[in-house]
Formats: C-alpha cells, sequence, structure tokens
C-alpha cells in the first residue's frame, strides 16, 4: 500500500525523521524504517517527524524503542521490496537469522518489545516475538510458564482456579 | 526483578497476565491443541483469552471433522496420519486443528466420554483423549476369527487375509473394518469401562471391558439374515443396539 520512499524529495539522501521515547532520547532514523510501524506511516505521509519536531512516543522508552529501530532498519530493505519477491535465499536467509539472535532475550525486554510492536502496529515484529513466546510456552506446564515469564506466585484463589482447570483434564499436579 | 538491562529507568515489572486479549490470541494461534489448553490454565486473563480464541474444553461439545484419509495421501504407504479439526457448536467459524502426536491414525470411529475411539495403522482399536494425549490400546483386529496376520521372514507383519480370500494391506483394512465404537463411561482415572463396536460390514457386535484382552461377541436374536446393525448406544448401565429392519435389542 506504501508507495516507495525513492521517488522522494530530495535526491540521493534518504528522508529522516525524529522519534522521541517516553523518556525524553531522541532517535534520528530513515522514514523508511520507521514506516514499518503503521502508526508512523501515516504521520510520516502526513510530512510529519521532520526537522526540529519529533514524533513523541509516550508509551514506548528509549531502551525498548533502540531494539524496535534495529529491527525495523534490518527490515526496511525487504519491506519496500514488497514482501520482497526479488530477495535472494541468502538474504532470507540473514534475515531470519537476524530474527532468531534479535528475541533471544531476557523474558522482561521481550514483553516490553511486544507491547511496543503492539502500540506502533508493527506486524512482524509483533508475531516474531509471538512465536518466540509460544516456543518458550511449549511443553511446560502451567506452573512452568509461569515462572518462565516471570509471574508472581498465584495467590490461593489463582491456585485454587488453576487446580481446577487443570483437574478437567485429568492433568497431574506439577 | 526486572532485568537491568531495561536501561535507566526502572521498568515497571512486565506482566504477561497483562497483555492485550488480541496479543494473547496472537501467541495462541501459534500452539497445537493440547497445549492451548495448557495455556488457558496459567491465569484469569490467558483463560478469557482462550475462551475467546475458541479453544475447545472438554466439558463443552465440539464438532470434530477429518479429513478423508482416502484422498488424502492414502497411496504413501503408513503415511496416511490424518488431523482432525475441532469446532466449536456455538460459533463454527472457530476450529481448532489438532495433530495427533502419534501421528498414526487412519480412521476415527467413536467418540464418547471426551474420548476418541481411533483406528491405528496396523489397523487395531485405541481409545485416545486428545485433551490429555492419553492413549489406551484396545485388543487386536486379529482377534476377530475372520482376520489373519500374515508374517513375513523376519517376523513383520506383512498383511492381513480377510475372511480367508482377500488380502489387505495392513493399515487399510482398519478404515472400513469398523462402522462403529461407543464407550459406557470415561476410561481416565481407572474407569471401568465398557467398549462396543459394530463392525465387518455391519454385520457384527463385539465388546471388550476395561483391561480385557480380548473381544466378545455379542449374539442377538433379533437379526434376519440380511439385516444390519444400524447404531448401538449406552443407556443406564446397557448397551442397546438398532438394526436396519428396526429392531432394537438390548445387547448386556
Amino acid at each position: 500500500m506504501a508507495a516507495p520512499e525513492s521517488g522522494d524529495g530530495n535526491n540521493g539522501a534518504a528522508r529522516m525523521v525524529t522519534l522521541i521515547s517516553s523518556d525524553n532520547t531522541r532517535f534520528e532514523v530513515e522514514a523508511a524504517a520507521a514506516s514499518l510501524s503503521q502508526t508512523l506511516q501515516l504521520t510520516i505521509l502526513d510530512g510529519g517527524g521532520g526537522g526540529g519536531d519529533g514524533i513523541p512516543l509516550p508509551n514506548v522508552d528509549s531502551a525498548t524503542l533502540s531494539k524496535v529501530l534495529e529491527y525495523c532498519i534490518k527490515h526496511a530493505p525487504a519491506a519496500a521490496n514488497g514482501g520482497a519477491p526479488n530477495a535472494t535465499a541468502v538474504d532470507r536467509a540473514e534475515l531470519e537469522r537476524f530474527d532468531n539472535e534479535f528475541v533471544n532475550i531476557d523474558q522482561s525486554v521481550l514483553y516490553s518489545l511486544i507491547m511496543a510492536a503492539h502500540n506502533l502496529e508493527i506486524e512482524g515484529l509483533q508475531s516474531l516475538v509471538a512465536k518466540k513466546v509460544a516456543d518458550m510456552i511449549k511443553g511446560k506446564s502451567p506452573m512452568e510458564i509461569r515462572r518462565t515469564l516471570g509471574f508472581p506466585d498465584p495467590t490461593p484463589e489463582e491456585q485454587a482456579e488453576m487446580n481446577a482447570h487443570m483437574l478437567e483434564y485429568g492433568w497431574a499436579y506439577e | 526483578m526486572a532485568a537491568g538491562s531495561t536501561g535507566s529507568n526502572a521498568a515497571p515489572t512486565p506482566s504477561w497476565s497483562d497483555l492485550p486479549a488480541d496479543l494473547l490470541i496472537i501467541v495462541l494461534e501459534r500452539l497445537e491443541f493440547p497445549q492451548a489448553l495448557v495455556f488457558a490454565s496459567v491465569c484469569t486473563a490467558w483463560r478469557y483469552a482462550a475462551a475467546a480464541a475458541g479453544v475447545p474444553r472438554s466439558s463443552v461439545p465440539c464438532f470434530m471433522s477429518w479429513a478423508d484419509p482416502a484422498h488424502e495421501g492414502y497411496t504413501a504407504r503408513g503415511g496416511l496420519a490424518i488431523n482432525c479439526s475441532l469446532y466449536s457448536l456455538l460459533d463454527i467459524n472457530k476450529a481448532y486443528e489438532i495433530s495427533f502426536p502419534r501421528r498414526c491414525f487412519v480412521a476415527c470411529c467413536g467418540a464418547s466420554h471426551g474420548w476418541l475411539v481411533m483406528v491405528n495403522e496396523l489397523s487395531n482399536l485405541v481409545l485416545y483423549n486428545p485433551f490429555t494425549t492419553a492413549a489406551i490400546d484396545l485388543p487386536p483386529i486379529t482377534d476377530f476369527s475372520c482376520v489373519q496376520a500374515v508374517y513375513g521372514d523376519r517376523g513383520s507383519l506383512e498383511h492381513y487375509i480377510f475372511a480367508e480370500a482377500a488380502v489387505q494391506e495392513t493399515s487399510y483394512l482398519g478404515i472400513w473394518f469398523y462402522q462403529k465404537a461407543v464407550l459406557s463411561c470415561s476410561p481416565s482415572k481407572g474407569g471401568d469401562y465398557v467398549v462396543m463396536i459394530i463392525h465387518r460390514d455391519s454385520d457384527w457386535l463385539s465388546f471388550v471391558k476395561a483391561g480385557q484382552s480380548k473381544w466378545t461377541p455379542v449374539i442377538t436374536s433379533s437379526r434376519g439374515s440380511r439385516d444390519h446393525y444400524v447404531d448401538c448406544a449406552y443407556h443406564y448401565g446397557r448397551f442397546y443396539s438398532i438394526t436396519l429392519y428396526g429392531m432394537v435389542d438390548d445387547v448386556g
């Protein structure tokens, strides 16, 4: 849907936009990369984010935003090719390797990432983290999942509810 | 507890239970069926998300469909494992794919009390619970006098001979041999169940009790020679069969 950024305005130099994290750090990034976010794309198409203005992102802190932008910068060229019909197998393998490495991080960072991807509507990042979370859950019991994802210990009511639910399927307690 | 790597301003402890429902559903979509039930057990919010995504529960009836193995790769011998979809009766657009972990079932001939009666690749019946993945093998098809196993030189099963005449592939016989299977109660937690089956061109009725190693044929009085069993049901401690000609029999 988005028009390619190539023929945009000043020749050669890619258009840059500024994003401002919740803790007031400014990030300058190519518009093409920021446009992986459906939310930002609309603002950018309206001419926002250029010059000294910057686009404030009150829900995303600087640590998360830099991680999000790392993803966007890596994926921007393929996205600009419209799903990359002419991408080589090597390019795809390289992106896959990057993705696997990218989500190999602490669960608290994963949480911030998926929330940011959700807020900024970055579909690829959202499904990448969702897949990682699903992989972390697979083969684990409910209590193991809670521990893996850093849930607080269940309250007695929660524990009773969990036990009842597990009993319904005849699962053994952990 | 939050990792220090998230930067200078102390991030609030992330709580996966606060994840928006649409994100939970995206995670849920990447889990296969029994794991989706584990997901629902994790906390209240996740349970609601699973319900919204149509994950079936063992206490709620659902509609099951599966691909016909005759059309789906039967040619690949032994590779004809079926998978099925569970549909919610309340919303038929919500389907859950189940791939059987054993990947060796070729047909399904009954469902009662949350258990499926499956036919495995040796044409033997297996009770299988898709919610727990528990499986109970029933006595083999060679128990029936009309089926003989033929072994090769090395003692491996080659094929079956049906009715002393027809050679049948081991995985093919079971696809048409069983017409219906009914359970008297759930086999979970050591239940004292009975499995009743209609089989062999709807001509025979046989049963096996929990723990027994042999099928027992049922002799009924009401069948004429050209009649067939069309259904069988369990009610208050007794099995009843009905034939094409409308004869109802109490089969014990």
